[in-house]
C-alpha cells in the first residue's frame, strides 16, 4: 500500500468538510489496526475497492458527530435515516475523489451504509488496516483503508 | 433479395389455388345462370301478358262494336283494339322468330325464340287461330281507315267477333300454355343453378377440410421438430459450462444465452444489452475498445478471422463486478469470439451475420497459477530469510521476534494516541524513535541486516518529520506504511520460525528454537557477534571480555532491559570510545581495543553491569559543542555547566557525537533508549572517564523488592 494511494482516500473525506460551514477538520496520525478487531463507531459508510488494489475504505464516525454535522449543515431533523444519508454522501465524496484520482485502475463501488463495524464480507481477512483519525470540533471520526495489492 | 423455398409450400399453394378456382367457377355460372333466369322471368311476364292481350283484344272488339255510330267511343275503342292487337301480334312473333318487342315499361326488349318442344307446339297452334283473327282485324283497321259505311262496319265487326268468340278460349289457353312452358324451363334452370351451387360449395369446403387436416398435421409435426429442437436448445443452454450468446451485427446481444453466462457475470438477465454496455462496466477503458474494433472486424468479410484472432484482448482479463455488498468480486474471464455463418455464406463470402461469444470463468486456474508464482516468490524471500536467520542462534531469536512485535506494538500505540501541538508531536517521535532505534540494535546484534535497514529507513523518515514545521498527521504516513511492512516481514520470520520449529521438533536438532512459541527464558544478546559486526563496519579491532553474564541469575524483565543497554553501550563504545588501529599504535596503545562488560550481584541484592572500554574516553568539549548545536541551551549556560552535568546531555534524545549518521551511531537516540530502559527499573547509570584511557559507564538495577517499595 503505497502512502499516495491512502492520501487520495483521505483527502475524499478533508474535501468533504472543506464543502461545510464548519471547515476545521483535522487529521490525526495514522496507525494500524488488525481486521479481526475492526475500529468502528456508530455509523460506517463503506466503500469496495477493486483493480489494481482490492479491499475496502470506510468512513466511520460516532452518531454525536454526525448530528451536529447536520445541525450544522441546515438539517433540523437528525433521526437515524439522516445520519446514513450523511455517512453515505461522505462515503460517495471519498469514492468520487477516488474516481477522478485514480481513474479506470481503481474499481469503486457504491458506498454500502452500516452501524458499526463493518463485518467480514467488506475486510479482507488477516490483514491490517490503517485507521486514519478525523477530528471535526470536539467529536473523532475515522477513514479506515483496508486493502491488498 | 428474398428467397423463397416453393417446393415447401407446392402443396398448400396448389390447394388454395384450387380453392378458389372452384369458388370462382361456382361463381362465373351462378352469374351466367342468374342472367338467364333473368330473361326466363322477362318471356313468363310476356307470355302472361300475351293472355291479357287476347282478352283485352275481344273485350275491345265488343266496345266497337256497341260503340259504332259515337265517334268519340268509337275512337277510343278503336285505339285500343288497335294497340292489344299490334301488341299481341309483335309478342308473338317475337316468340316464334325471335325478335323486339315492348315490355309493361314500354321499353324495347328483345326476345330469343322460344325453342322448347312444348313452347313451339303452343305457338304453332296459336299462329294458325291468330292469323285468320289478324287478317280480319287488319281488313277493320283498313275500313276504318277509308272511311266506309258503319254498314259495311259492323259486317266486318261481326265477322271478326264472331271468330273471337268461337276461338278465344282456345287461344288464352293456348298463351296459357306457353306460358306454363316458359315457367318450367326457367323453373329448371334455377334446379340447375342450385344444383351446380351446392355442388361447387361441397367441393371447395371439402378442399378447405384436405387443407385444414393436411396442413395441421403438416404444422403439428414442424412445430413438434421445433420445439424439439427448442428443448435441445435451452438443454444445452442451461447445462453447458461457459457463458454462450450471439452478437448481432448491430453490436446487441441475441435472445437466446447460456444459464452460465448469468452466473459467470453475476447478472439477472441480459436482455436488450449491447456488448458495449456488457463490457463497460466490467473492464478498463482500453480493452473494451479493442474488443469492440475485434468483433466489428469479424462482421467484415474481408478480414480472415484465423488471422486476427491474436488481436483478442479478452483472454484471461480480469473483470471486477459489483455485488450487492457494496463490494467488487474478481474474476478472470476468457471471452473467444467466433463468425457464425448461414447457408450460402462462406468464408469467402460476406462477414459474419452473427458472432457467437464463449465466455470461460479461469478464475480458480488463474489463481493457482498466481497462488503458485506468489508462493514461489515468497519461498525466494523465506529462502533469503533462512540463510540469515540460520547462523542466528535460535533462542536469541525468538527473543527479538517477540520483543520486536511489542515495540512494533509501542510504536503503533504512540502512533495512536492523539496529539494537540508541536510538542507533542515531538515527544511522539522521540518514543517512536527510541523504540525503533532498540529494534534497530537487536536486529543488529542479530546480524539481521534486512531489519536493520529497514529500522534505518524508518528513523531517516522520523528524522525527516522532526525537521519539519508544523507537523500534522498526514505527514506520518509514510511511518505507517513502514511500520506496516516491517510487522509483514517480522510476521514472514515468525511463520518461517514456526516451520522449522515443526521441523526441528522432528529431527530434535533444537527443540528451544521460539521463545514466542515455547515461552522459554530470555537469553542474552549475542555480543560478539554485535562486537564484530560493528566493528568491522567501523573499520576497528575489538576484543571483547565479558563475565558474569551466565553466572548470575536475572529474571526476564531485567534481562530484557540489561539487554538493550549492553546492546548500546557496547555498540557505542565500538563506534565513539575506541579509536582506529592507527590512532591507537600512534598513542602507544594496543591496535585492539578492548571492552570488558561484567555483571555482577552486589551485597545489597542489586545488579551492576559495567561496560568499559580502553579507548579515547570523553571529550567534554565535543559534547558541549554537540549541545550548543542542539540550539537548546546558550554557550553561556553550557560553559557554566560542570563536567557531571555536561555528562548527562549525552542521555538528551538526539544528542550524538558521530559526524555522520550510520547503521551504528549518529542518530542520537541510543543512550536516550538507555536512559529510558534503566529509569523503567529504577536503576542509576553513571559514567567515570579518563581522556585518552578510559571510559566507563555503571548501571546499578535495585533487587525487585526494593523496586517495589520504590514504586
Amino acid at each position: 500500500m503505497s502512502e499516495k494511494t491512502l492520501q487520495v482516500f483521505i483527502d475524499g473525506v478533508v474535501r468533504y468538510f472543506h464543502h461545510t460551514q464548519d471547515k476545521d477538520v483535522k487529521l490525526g496520525t495514522p496507525y494500524l489496526v488488525e481486521n479481526s478487531s475492526p475500529a468502528a463507531f456508530d455509523y460506517t459508510g463503506i466503500i469496495g475497492v477493486s483493480g489494481a488494489s482490492k479491499g475496502c475504505v470506510y468512513f466511520t464516525a460516532p452518531s454525536a458527530l454526525l448530528r451536529h454535522l447536520l445541525l450544522s449543515l441546515g438539517e433540523t431533523d437528525t433521526n437515524s435515516e439522516n445520519m446514513v444519508d450523511l455517512v453515505g454522501e461522505v462515503a460517495n465524496t471519498i469514492s468520487g475523489n477516488a474516481r477522478s484520482e485514480f481513474g479506470k485502475d481503481f474499481m469503486i463501488s457504491v458506498p454500502v451504509v452500516v452501524q458499526g463495524a463493518p463485518d467480514q464480507i467488506h475486510l479482507p481477512r488477516s490483514m491490517r488496516s490503517y485507521v486514519i483519525p478525523v477530528y471535526w470540533k470536539a467529536y473523532s471520526a475515522a477513514v479506515v483503508i483496508s486493502l491488498i495489492q | 433479395m428474398l428467397k423463397f423455398d416453393f417446393g415447401k409450400y407446392k402443396g398448400i399453394i396448389v390447394s388454395i389455388a384450387l380453392f378458389l378456382l372452384l369458388d370462382a367457377s361456382v361463381l362465373l355460372l351462378n352469374f351466367y345462370i342468374s342472367f338467364e333466369i333473368a330473361e326466363d322471368a322477362n318471356d313468363v311476364n310476356l307470355a302472361g301478358r300475351q293472355r291479357m292481350l287476347s282478352q283485352r283484344m275481344v273485350k275491345s272488339l265488343f266496345d266497337l262494336d256497341s260503340a259504332l255510330g259515337t265517334s268519340a267511343d268509337e275512337n277510343r275503342a278503336l285505339t285500343e283494339l288497335q294497340f292489344t292487337h299490334d301488341l299481341f301480334d309483335t309478342t308473338l312473333n317475337a316468340f316464334i322468330a325471335g325478335g323486339s318487342t315492348m315490355n309493361a315499361a314500354k321499353q324495347e326488349v328483345m326476345l330469343s325464340a322460344v325453342s322448347s318442344e312444348n313452347g313451339v307446339q303452343a305457338l304453332k297452334e296459336a299462329q294458325l287461330i291468330w292469323e285468320p283473327l289478324h287478317q280480319k282485324l287488319q281488313r277493320v283497321f283498313k275500313s276504318f281507315a277509308n272511311g266506309v259505311t258503319d254498314a259495311d262496319l259492323r259486317v266486318l265487326l261481326d265477322d271478326a267477333l264472331n271468330y273471337s268468340q268461337t276461338n278465344n278460349l282456345v287461344l288464352l289457353r293456348l298463351m296459357n300454355d306457353l306460358t306454363n312452358e316458359l315457367e318450367s324451363v326457367a323453373a329448371s334452370k334455377a334446379t340447375r343453378l342450385r344444383m351446380i351451387q351446392t355442388v361447387g360449395i361441397s367441393l371447395a369446403v371439402l378442399n378447405f377440410f384436405i387443407i385444414m387436416f393436411h396442413f395441421l398435421r403438416q404444422l403439428r409435426d414442424s412445430d413438434r421438430k421445433i420445439e424439439a429442437a427448442r428443448q435441445e436448445t435451452v438443454d444445452i443452454l442451461k447445462t453447458v459450462n461457459e457463458g454462450l450468446f450471439l452478437v448481432k451485427s448491430d453490436l446487441n446481444i441475441g435472445s437466446q444465452y447460456s444459464e452460465q453466462l448469468l452466473t459467470i457475470l453475476n447478472r439477472r438477465d441480459l436482455r436488450n444489452e449491447s456488448l458495449e454496455s456488457l463490457l463497460s462496466n466490467i473492464v478498463t477503458e482500453k480493452d473494451l475498445k479493442t474488443a469492440l474494433s475485434f468483433v466489428g472486424l469479424l462482421f467484415n468479410g474481408k478480414v480472415k478471422e484465423k488471422l486476427i484472432g491474436d488481436l483478442n484482448p479478452l483472454q484471461e482479463v480480469e473483470v471486477n463486478i459489483a455485488n450487492r455488498d457494496g463490494g467488487f468480486e474478481t474474476k478472470y474471464l476468457s471471452f473467444d469470439f467466433a463468425r457464425v455463418t448461414r447457408r450460402g455464406t462462406g468464408e469467402s463470402g460476406a462477414g459474419a451475420q452473427e458472432v457467437l461469444v464463449t465466455v470461460t470463468d479461469v478464475t480458480a486456474r488463474v489463481r493457482l497459477e498466481r497462488e503458485l508464482e506468489e508462493t514461489k516468490a515468497h519461498n525466494e524471500q523465506q529462502l533469503e530469510m533462512l540463510t540469515s536467520i540460520l547462523h542466528t542462534d535460535a533462542n536469541l531469536l525468538g527473543t527479538f521476534i517477540s520483543q520486536s512485535f511489542n515495540r512494533f506494538q509501542r510504536i503503533n500505540d504512540n502512533l495512536r494516541q492523539p496529539v494537540k501541538n508541536n510538542f507533542s508531536y515531538r515527544q511522539k517521535n522521540d518514543a517512536i524513535f527510541r523504540e525503533v532505534h532498540a529494534f534497530k540494535g537487536d536486529a543488529s546484534a542479530l546480524g539481521l541486516n534486512r531489519f536493520e535497514e529497514l529500522a534505518h529507513q524508518f528513523e531517516n523518515e522520523l528524522e525527516r518529520l522532526n525537521g519539519t514545521h508544523g507537523l500534522k498527521g498526514s505527514d506520518y504516513l509514510t511511518l505507517a506504511v513502514q511500520l506496516d511492512r516491517l510487522m509483514n516481514d517480522m510476521e514472514m520470520i515468525q511463520q518461517l520460525i514456526t516451520k522449522l520449529a515443526s521441523f526441528n521438533s522432528v529431527t530434535s536438532i533444537a527443540p528451544n528454537l521460539s521463545p514466542v512459541v515455547s515461552g522459554n527464558k530470555i537469553p542474552w544478546v549475542n555480543l560478539d557477534d554485535l562486537v564484530d559486526k560493528v566493528s568491522s563496519r567501523q573499520a576497528k579491532k575489538v576484543m571483547l571480555v565479558t563475565s558474569g553474564l551466565q553466572e548470575v541469575a536475572v529474571s526476564d524483565d531485567v534481562r530484557s532491559v540489561l539487554n538493550d543497554v549492553v546492546v548500546q553501550l557496547v555498540r557505542n563504545a565500538v563506534c565513539h570510545g575506541l579509536e582506529e588501529p592507527k590512532q591507537r599504535l600512534f598513542n602507544n596503545k594496543h591496535p585492539k581495543g578492548r571492552i570488558d562488560v561484567r555483571l555482577a550481584r552486589l551485597p545489597n541484592g542489586s545488579l551492576e553491569l559495567a561496560v568499559q572500554d580502553d579507548g579515547r574516553g570523553l571529550d567534554a568539549e565535543t559534547i558541549r559543542a554537540k549541545a550548543l548545536s542542539m540550539g537548546r541551551w546558550s554557550r553561556e549556560e553550557l560553559e557554566s555547566w560542570e563536567n557531571k552535568k555536561l555528562l548527562s546531555v549525552m542521555f538528551q534524545p538526539g544528542f550524538s557525537t558521530a559526524v555522520s549518521v550510520s547503521e551504528d551511531a549518529g542518530r542520537g537516540v541510543g543512550m536516550d533508549v538507555v536512559m529510558q530502559r534503566i529509569n523503567s527499573l529504577q536503576g542509576k547509570i553513571s559514567i567515570s572517564h579518563k581522556p585518552g584511557h578510559y571510559c566507563r559507564f555503571v548501571v546499578q538495577i535495585p533487587e525487585p523488592e526494593s523496586r517495589c517499595q520504590a514504586a
